[in-house]
């Protein structure tokens, strides 16, 4: 063992020379402040707007386009060498009634116009709403650093303005003018300040991706993701409260700061700030995953009064969060009251835990009747995983009463059975042992994928033949279809 | 503890750490810079007594090198590089022991990497990789099966890992 220990020392020894790392605090950009300033806008203090520009902001969520760059000489990507992005926003919403004739320039020292740009390059308008024109994000540019300028004029039905506004950027910055046409011309704030207070102990890991790398990783996580923010503009969004959504502050299309609804940022440990909801917090050195529980198929009627009752507990047994299925449907505006009754069975709930073990405690209700007894499920979750564990609705004749059917979100894709029935107890055997299990239950079994890598399959229906996904040997996900 | 002193301290170690689990040299040093870069943005948090620093950003960067993403993002992306990494594309050593740890499934290989270069036990490494101590166990017996095969050393199968 000695000897790979020595071996593994050569190699990495090898492999570090000549990689040259540049200390943090010697980038050129200038430091970020994430928690000095003091919160210009809580996170959850969100506009709520007509229903109309809602649907046409949650219809652009999903794009990659919601940050205004581009334009004829570009907008802002990244800055590059001795660049900086400045983003110009105009007014505190992004739904005005009227286009707004707004014209800029920037220009450097000598007075060369490096850009000229349009506030109409990031007008839209509100489909249905002909009056309306919505703007999704400041208008972002790339400039040299140095010593610049911002001149602005504005037209149209008001009254004609300009006004010029003197900067300074450094390589690296990332800036924002706001436009007041006051006494100020624009106001002018760094990217830091704007989000001081804005991430998130989930949402750390976020910072630095691509509005798309941060989806993918939040889509792995469980998350669903929205833009609350973008170069310096708050969006209009909903102020409906969703525990699996990341709400992401965007710059130059790179995320600069995110937070799940209602998280707030923890200083440390698992303290509770006042104004947080802290049944969502979690300690933001904790590596994070994502539970996904959904409920054995079932066909038939809805039945009156029934409900889950789901609490989370950590490694160290601490109570994470309790939900109720109920609740968590209608979250998602599904009640079974309404006759919704296929999606309030097929839904998944989904809770953020903190990645390695977990304890799932559930326990089932049809009133009248009393509770049925506690189910306790022990599931490990990787750091921005998914683990997927179906409920039974009454123990089967191993006295399972919950199945984990994918450890990862890999082998739950590889599985392919979000509606499969259950295979309790065989995530975790080693393939000889899921032989056995699946024999001594008259199941017959089929692999459907190895290390990655899918076999064929058919379409065919059985019951009675449990379908494995086996990694290194060991089942991943098991359902039966 | 200064960042500085933290930096000087902490950044060589990871950087050796991040090469032995992504083997690419390019993923080490942007995984190191990255989480170096994020310790030093949150040091009033990450760097405060009664946390562990090195811990949080071994941590950080194992996440980071494990996202195949974040290296083709870095391929891509357009800032430029806080790190320079000079061009020696055959002159690792250790060929056998280089394609053994890349046969190896990413989690045996942080395992290994872990506990048997950077000496963590297996609690620690658990934390380090986010998984339960048995997890890090079973890993770690899978990785010795494995490498002795591919490095024929029976005696790494009979190795037991330290608690």
């Amino acid at each position: 063992m000695n000897d790979l220990r020595e071996r593994l020392n050569r190699l990495a020894d090898a492999a570090a020379e000549g990689v040259e790392l540049t200390p943090p605090d010697q980038l050129p950009a200038s430091r970020p402040r994430w928690r000095s300033g003091p919160a210009l806008i809580a996170a959850t203090a969100v506009v709520v707007i007509a229903a109309v520009t809602v649907a046409v902001l949650v219809g652009r969520d999903d794009g990659d386009d919601d940050v205004a760059v581009g334009g004829n000489d570009g907008g802002g990507s990244a800055g590059q060498g001795n660049d900086a992005v400045v983003a110009v926003t105009y007014g505190d919403a992004s739904v005005s009634t009227d286009p707004v004739d707004l014209a800029l320039r920037f220009l450097d020292a000598d007075g060369t116009v490096i850009s000229e740009r349009s506030w109409s390059e990031l007008e839209q308008p509100t489909e249905g709403v002909p009056e309306q024109t919505v703007v999704m994000g400041g208008l972002a540019q790339r400039v040299p650093a140095g010593e610049l300028r911002l001149e602005a004029s504005r037209g149209g039905t008001l009254l004609p303005v300009q006004c010029s506004q003197p900067f300074t950027a450094a390589p690296g910055d990332r800036l924002i003018l706001r436009l007041e046409f006051g006494a100020t011309c624009a106001q002018v704030e760094s990217v830091e300040d704007w989000v001081a207070n804005r991430t998130g102990p989930t949402g750390v890991d976020y910072i630095g991706l691509t509005q798309a790398e941060a989806d993918d990783r939040a889509q792995a996580a469980g998350l669903t993701t929205r833009v609350v923010a973008a170069d310096g503009m708050d969006l209009a969004v909903t102020m409906d409260f969703r525990p699996d959504r990341l709400n992401l502050v965007l710059f130059d299309g790179i995320v600069v700061a995110a937070q799940l609804d209602g998280e707030e940022v923890v200083p440390s440990g698992l303290e509770c700030p006042d104004n947080a909801t802290c049944d969502t917090v979690i300690s933001p050195l904790v590596p994070v995953g994502s539970l996904a529980v959904d409920l054995e198929p079932v066909e038939g009627m809805f039945i009156e009064g029934f409900d889950v009752t789901l609490q989370f507990y950590d490694a160290g047994d601490n109570l994470l969060a309790e939900r109720t299925w109920s609740e968590s449907a209608s979250a998602t505006g599904t009640t079974a009251a309404a006759g919704d009754v296929d999606p309030y069975y097929t839904h998944v709930l989904r809770e953020p835990v903190p990645s390695g073990t977990n304890r799932l405690v559930t326990t089932m209700r049809i009133n009248p009747d009393p509770e049925g007894p506690p189910c306790e499920t022990t599931v490990d979750v990787g750091q921005a995983d998914v683990a997927r564990v179906t409920l039974l609705f009454a123990p089967d004749e191993q006295g399972a009463c919950a199945s984990i059917a994918a450890a990862t979100a890999e082998a739950d894709q590889l599985l392919g059975m979000p509606r499969g029935l259950p295979a309790p107890g065989f995530v975790g055997l080693s393939e000889n042992e899921a032989m056995d299990e699946a024999a001594s239950r008259g199941w017959t079994v089929r692999v459907l994928a190895r290390d990655g890598e899918g076999e064929t399959r058919t379409d065919d229906y059985q019951p009675e033949r449990v379908n494995l996904v086996l990694e290194d040997g060991r089942v991943v996900a098991a359902a039966r279809s | 503890m200064e960042f500085a002193d933290f930096f000087e301290q902490t950044a060589p170690r990871l950087v050796r750490l991040c090469f032995l689990t992504t083997l690419d040299r390019e993923a080490a040093a942007d995984a190191t810079q990255e989480a170096l870069g994020r310790a030093w943005r949150d040091w009033g948090r990450v760097g405060a007594d009664s946390s562990d620093p090195a811990a949080w950003t071994r941590t950080v960067a194992l996440n980071l090198c494990r996202n195949r993403w974040r290296r083709l993002a870095s391929q891509a992306r357009l800032a430029p590089r806080a790190y320079t990494v000079d061009s020696r594309p055959d002159d690792l050593p250790d060929i056998d022991l280089q394609r053994a740890l890349g046969r190896l499934p990413v989690r045996q290989r942080e395992a290994v990497v872990l506990h048997y270069w950077a000496d963590l036990g297996v609690e620690a490494c658990a934390s380090a990789m986010g998984v339960s101590p048995g997890s890090v166990k079973q890993h770690l017996s899978r990785a010795r099966q494995r490498l002795a095969v591919e490095l024929g050393e029976p005696s790494l199968e009979l190795e037991v890992e330290s608690p």
